[in-house]
């Protein structure tokens, strides 16, 4: 017993401490005291390749520029696997070893950057650990005998897919362009939709080992204030080993921890992120992931899709309606179902009741307990259709909708009532756009299901209270996550349940877009070529 | 940390707390009876009077299909329900509906009754017992509608619908479009029979249930009766009673105290503003009642008139409608005073049912047609002077009816034909 | 101030609704009706005049400390122990008043649907949520209640408009058949109700807009007055007088009237589902009063801690003195009409009247 306590303080006490460890400090392994380079060329050499160590795709080439007696040795250094063999070839070696006159003063960096490099991409680095930094992400060092400096020439090879099309946030009408993994490419797909020096584009890094480029993207002077100050403390603030997916980095940086909601947007999209950059968020782009992440977040943004703009505001807001609908379905589908046929069985229309009360005779479990197996099943086909491979998980989502269905009803397990009801929740839950949405709905449909089995919509109806207040207690970054429902600005209103002709939307949202609340000139309806527009004077405060 | 570990544990707490409560109030469908209809008569048993409860419960039946509908999809299952009428005894009624489970597995589930039948004796004892049940259980919807039936409750309850499967839809939805097809009875549901109950110079009619044999043999929606105990009842087709709406029965204070047929109530129905359609038939050119007009868009407006402590009541019933049948060679809608003739007599015919209607209620010394109240709503100061003598002044008070209907319309002929 | 929320004048107003028309429709035309009759649907207007006065007081009261609530410049203005006092009174006052509307919402439950459920776990579920919205700050609650208030309003429009054709104007007449004494009288009943509008003292310091907190008065007395005029014109107009006499809650026997085409019946369960929505925060907004007020006696930092005791001392309350249904309407027609205005005006005008002598608080 004693021992069990014991282990359990030092449990509570391991999960309570400090953590350690997390950082590399000088001393660990790979790192040298040396700090920067000596004009020796052959101890430079052997300091690389020793911090390098085991690194048995590091490449060490030395050369000889210049011709006669002015020789100077120099050494070309990279990671094989990174770089472009060709312009490594054509910008780096052709150029070395084409140089014919060293200049008489002896070689300096501006001498070879100026005269002899053809490359753009060149900088300048003296410690070893910019250095060997440079070449872990695929630059080329030249060291020059005589030269404490090095020079980096960046030559990675662009290693990933090309630009392809959303794989989560499919729309009919709209572009067919979605982020990939390269940072560098996401950067000029944003770049393309907004041509102006207002984009700010700023380096952050994360992760002590993997040193993964994070760019945190805003536009100037429409940017909620103190948001940009706010993202960098809260990304800085992150001391860990390495990160591989934006996701992790979302759980670091966002306000409730607890919450099932996901406080901050993400997306694959460059047109949705370029839609909110417009309306004052900033933007996170992750190296290594296609997904970049919007902040602040709002409720409303996770189940509104770009296509809604790009469709007639007719259709979009009839969309946006259905979608509430759905977003009610999913989450309260299968609890509503149990709380009216095990309670409040006279809101049925007595021929439907009579059709209940014939197909649940066989079936011996309570309400509660059907709707379970149900939902658990489901949930494990989708799962399971999530992981199969492509071609199986058609099949597979077919067989388990169909059949399982089917012979659940036949076997006596479910009622048909109880079949459709679920079928629908699924795919009510399909309509929601976002995953992270849809995903805590998934969650939440359970406690909804205890609550309505045991108090019926009474029950259900606590259950949502709570769930609405903890989302009007939510914040984003400073802005309420309900906004613009709770708090209420009805301005912005046009925008959430139905969406309004694009000249009607004057002005920004009121929490982000107050930097430059109008979009665009009051005048913008059509009309007959005969009637003049009014002055573009109206501002709102 | 220590708030994480406090906020696991409090929700774990919260949900202990929903799974162990759960489902008090729970009923599960398979533990329930539905009923649709709610009899109530008076038994004397060893010379103890006792509440007959009879209920009409909802039985559903399923037919399945054979075994090769089953291969064939499963989806061959075809569900048909009937009514079957159980009756308890109790002291009370509340007591009669929790007897129901000494003699059955099932709760009784009465949210959804559209009908309360009330047996002859328990409208001659007095009513207000069943508004009373009606209106305080929390199941029972207060639209059910009120009727009263000939004989026991018992017995009518088992009458077999025609056309709907159960009798209390037949009867609910009878009653429900009479007001627009004939105006021959009248729809009542508890709130406004309690309303009748307590207003003062206001009295309760309600539709009046009867059951009869009818004379067509064999008829074609109604199910055979399935064979019981074994015994082949080919052949010996006991005779079916089924139901059908005659009139109104109008009470004095709770009790039943006449009838009015079907004239009398639709003159009632007039006089109160609920006949909304209906035929008149009149006899044009001839000694025959021959020709029909269907009346709509009915209004009446009742005065009070005061006049040296004598109270007239002025019904002005208005309305128009249209020639919907004529005997060949009678009537000519193109000419003016044919149908001048023909509203005229239209009119007297509604002035007669209304005049037979008021005659029946000051005979029977009630008054469904909120005579008093009008005088009330209207005079509150002689109201309240002659409050206490309301029933002997009622069959004495002086009622003048106009009726002024107008054709509009005479379908797609308009003179009669003329035969050879 | 132990809640650092800030409310805008909207919010506020809305919350004075709810907080005072939750649960008054529900149990104030019985009785109203009861005394009155016919012309019931006036008491609201009338009373109207004595809310505007009840808030007149607390407004001006709690001008002069701005920045503070109720019970936390009480000792400033009555010295140390009586103001202690004083505020430790009204902290049991706000107990007992959220106690009083758990009873009136759970025993509505309970007799209406769940007879077999235990009220305590009504109790219990209605309270945790509740103070869930306490817990989360003023800020949530009044952000909740925009939430809320569509629903709620939109529950009483659909009763009104489904049992419409039901309505008889002859129930109407004659109008002001014994005067209009009865009506004044009548008014008196539901002035307590009325006098809700006191919470100003506790909500006034959140306020970010100080000056617009007539207005929010106002609109809300005009606002509630049609509501319950409505409310109760409406159930007189189906019923008449006579009927809703013996109804234990009128408004819910008008939701179980509902036909549309006798298609759309018995969906009362609809209807009281989003009233509970607004009962919850009218629940919350009390809490909040008596968490603040019971850690401001105490002189607590934190006034959270203070809410699972207050939330079992509501359930016990609401069990011990409320257990049949008899003693509730009993406190509500009878005792309820002297009780709330002794604390809804008279010690709060008291108190004024001392702060203004004393020349405590800043000028208004």
């Amino acid at each position: 017993m004693i021992s069990f306590f014991r282990w359990l303080g030092k449990f509570l006490k391991h999960m309570t401490a400090e953590p350690t460890g997390a950082l590399l400090k000088p001393g660990d392994p790979g790192y040298q005291e040396v700090h920067t380079l000596s004009s020796n060329l052959d101890k430079n050499i052997k300091i690389i390749t020793e911090i390098f160590g085991l690194c048995d795709d590091l490449m060490v080439r030395g050369l000889k520029i210049g011709r006669g007696k002015k020789q100077v040795r120099v050494a070309v250094i990279y990671l094989d696997p990174l770089i472009n063999h060709t312009r490594l070839q054509q910008g780096l070696m052709h150029c070395l070893q084409t140089i014919d006159h060293l200049p008489s003063m002896g070689v300096t960096t501006e001498w070879l950057i100026n005269n002899a490099l053809s490359d753009g991409r060149v900088i300048e680095k003296k410690s070893f650990v910019e250095i060997t930094d440079e070449i872990n992400r695929g630059a080329a060092c030249l060291l020059i005998e005589g030269l404490d400096q090095a020079l980096l020439i960046r030559l990675a090879e662009k290693i990933g897919r090309a630009v392809e099309g959303p794989v989560t946030e499919n729309v009919s009408k709209g572009a067919l362009d979605a982020f990939n993994e390269d940072v560098r490419t996401n950067i000029a797909l944003l770049r393309k939709r907004l041509h102006t020096t207002r984009l700010a584009v700023e380096n952050l890094q994360i992760g002590e080992l993997t040193k993964t480029e994070v760019k945190l993207v805003y536009l100037k002077g429409y940017v909620i204030e103190g948001l940009v100050d706010e993202i960098k403390s809260r990304v800085r603030r992150i001391r860990i080993d390495g990160i591989v997916d934006s996701g992790q980095v979302e759980e670091l940086i966002q306000d409730s921890a607890f919450s099932l909601f996901s406080l901050l947007d993400s997306t694959e999209r460059p047109d949705k992120l370029a839609a909110n950059l417009l309306e004052g968020k900033a933007g996170l782009l992750f190296d290594n992931t296609p997904i970049a992440i919007i902040i602040p977040g709002t409720l409303i943004n996770q189940i509104q899709s770009p296509e809604d703009y790009y469709q007639r505001y007719w259709f979009s807001s009839w969309i946006r309606v259905l979608r509430w609908l759905a977003l009610l379905t999913a989450l309260l589908g299968p609890s509503l179902w149990i709380a009216i046929i095990t309670f409040h069985q006279e809101l049925l229309p007595t021929e439907l009741l009579m059709t209940i009360l014939v197909t649940r005779e066989g079936v011996p479990f309570p309400g509660l307990v059907e709707a379970l197996i149900m939902e658990l099943s489901l949930e494990v086909l989708r799962e399971a259709g999530l992981r199969l491979p492509q071609t199986f998980g058609q099949t597979i989502s077919i067989v388990g909708a169909v059949v399982l269905g089917q012979a659940a009803v036949s076997a006596g397990l479910a009622s048909p009532g109880m079949v459709i009801v679920v079928a629908l929740t699924a795919i009510a839950s399909f309509v929601i756009p976002t995953q992270p949405l849809s995903n805590t709905i998934r969650i939440l449909r359970f406690p909804f299901m205890l609550l309505a089995a045991s108090f019926g919509l009474i029950g259900i109806i606590v259950g949502f209270s709570i769930l609405t207040y903890h989302l009007c207690s939510l914040r984003s970054y400073g802005i309420p996550f309900l906004s613009p429902l709770a708090p209420l600005s009805f301005g912005d209103l046009k925008d959430t349940f139905i969406r309004a002709p694009i000249w009607k939307m004057l002005f920004r949202p009121r929490l982000t877009g107050y930097r430059e609340p109008q979009r665009q000139n009051p005048d913008q309806r059509p009309h007959p070529p005969s009637r003049k527009g009014k002055k573009f004077i109206r501002r709102r405060k | 940390m220590i708030t994480l570990l406090r906020k696991i544990f409090f929700s774990l707490l919260v949900i202990i707390l929903l799974f162990t409560s759960g489902c008090w109030n729970r009923r599960e469908m398979d533990t329930l009876t539905v009923n649709s209809a709610l009899g109530f008569d008076l038994i004397e048993t060893n010379g103890e009077t006792k509440i007959l409860l009879s209920v009409l419960t909802i039985k559903p039946s399923q037919a399945i299909g054979g075994a090769g509908d089953m291969a064939g999809g499963g989806a061959g299952q075809q569900q048909s329900v009937t009514g079957q009428v159980i009756s308890i005894t109790g002291d009370t009624v509340e007591d009669a509906v929790r007897n129901w489970n000494q003699c059955s597995s099932r709760q009784l589930f009465m949210a959804h009754t559209v009908l309360f039948v009330i047996g002859e004796s328990v409208a001659k004892e007095g009513i207000g017992w069943v508004i009373d049940f009606g209106t305080r259980n929390r199941d029972i919807p207060e639209r059910a509608l009120v009727v009263v039936c000939e004989g026991t409750a018992r017995d009518a309850l088992q009458a077999q619908p025609e056309f709907e499967p159960l009798l209390s839809t037949e009867v609910y939805n009878i009653l429900n479009q009479n007001r627009y097809f004939t105006s021959k009875s009248k729809a009542t549901d508890i709130i406004e029979t309690m309303y009748d109950l307590l207003t003062p110079g206001r009295d309760v009619s309600l539709a009046f249930l009867k059951t009869f044999v009818p004379p067509e043999k064999g008829s074609s929606v109604r199910q055979t009766p399935q064979t019981i105990d074994g015994k082949d009842s080919e052949g010996e087709q006991p005779d079916h009673k089924v139901p059908t709406v005659a009139g109104a029965v109008v009470f004095r204070g709770e009790k039943a105290v006449g009838r009015l047929n079907e004239a009398e109530t639709q003159g009632m129905l007039f006089i109160m503003g609920e006949a909304q359609g209906g035929i008149i038939s009149v006899a044009f050119d001839s000694t025959g009642k021959n020709t029909s007009f269907l009346f709509r868009d009915v209004n009446t407006k009742v005065k009070t008139v005061i006049e040296k402590n004598e109270i007239t009541y002025q019904v002005e019933i208005k309305g128009t409608g249209e020639l919907i049948g004529a005997a060949p060679g009678t009537i000519d809608i193109t000419n003016r005073s044919d149908i001048q003739k023909m509203e005229h007599m239209i009119n007297k015919e509604v002035v007669y049912r209304c005049r037979k209607a008021v005659n029946k209620a000051q005979e029977l010394g009630s008054d469904p047609f909120g005579f008093g109240d009008k005088l009330h709503r209207t005079h509150p100061g002689v109201w309240k002077e002659i409050e206490d003598r309301w029933e002997d002044i009622f069959p004495h008070i002086r009622v003048s009816i106009t009726a002024e209907f107008s054709v509009e319309h005479s379908g797609l002929i308009d003179k009669s034909l003329h035969i050879r | 101030m132990l809640d650092r929320g800030r409310i805008s004048s909207v919010q506020l107003f809305l919350l004075l609704v709810i907080a005072e028309a939750a649960t008054a429709f529900l149990y104030a035309p019985s009785s109203v009706i009861k005394m009155v009759g016919r012309d019931s649907w006036l008491t609201p207007f009338i009373a109207a005049i004595s809310g505007l006065v009840v808030a007149v007081v607390c407004i001006a009261l709690a001008k002069r400390f701005p920045q503070q609530v109720f019970t936390e410049y009480l000792p400033q203005i009555l010295g140390k122990i009586p103001g202690k006092i004083l505020a430790g009174v009204y902290t049991a006052v706000f107990i007992h008043l959220s106690s009083v509307i758990m009873n009136q919402s759970s025993a509505f439950i309970h007799v209406a649907f769940l007879r077999e459920t235990p009220l305590v776990a009504l109790e219990i579920i209605i309270g945790l949520a509740s103070i869930y919205g306490v817990y989360l700050g003023i800020e949530v609650i009044a952000r909740q209640n925009e939430l809320v208030w569509p629903v709620w309003v939109l529950s009483i429009f659909i009763i009104i408009l489904l049992v419409a054709e039901s309505i008889n104007p002859d129930n109407f007449r004659p109008f002001l058949e014994k005067g209009i004494m009865p009506v004044i009288k009548g008014s008196a009943l539901f002035s307590s109700f009325r006098g809700e509008v006191f919470l100003l003292l506790m909500l006034y310091p959140y306020l970010n807009k100080k000056e617009d907190v007539y207005k929010s008065a106002v609109y809300h007395l005009l606002t509630t007055a049609v509501l319950l005029g409505i409310i109760t014109a409406a159930i007189i107009g189906v019923f008449g007088e006579l009927i809703p006499v013996y109804m234990v809650f009128p408004i819910y026997n008008l939701a179980r009237y509902i036909s549309l085409a006798r298609f759309v019946e018995r969906i009362q369960i609809l209807i009281v589902v989003m009233w509970m929505f607004g009962v919850i925060v009218k629940l919350a907004v009390f809490y909040h009063s008596a968490a603040i007020a019971a850690a401001n006696t105490l002189g607590l930092k934190n006034y959270r801690l203070t809410l699972l005791p207050i939330l079992a001392g509501t359930i016990i309350i609401s069990r011990l003195f409320y257990g049949d249904h008899l003693s509730l309407t009993h406190f509500l027609s009878h005792i309820f009409p002297y009780y709330g205005p002794v604390v809804e005006l008279v010690i709060p005008a008291l108190v004024l009247l001392i702060a203004v002598i004393l020349k405590k608080g800043g000028k208004s």
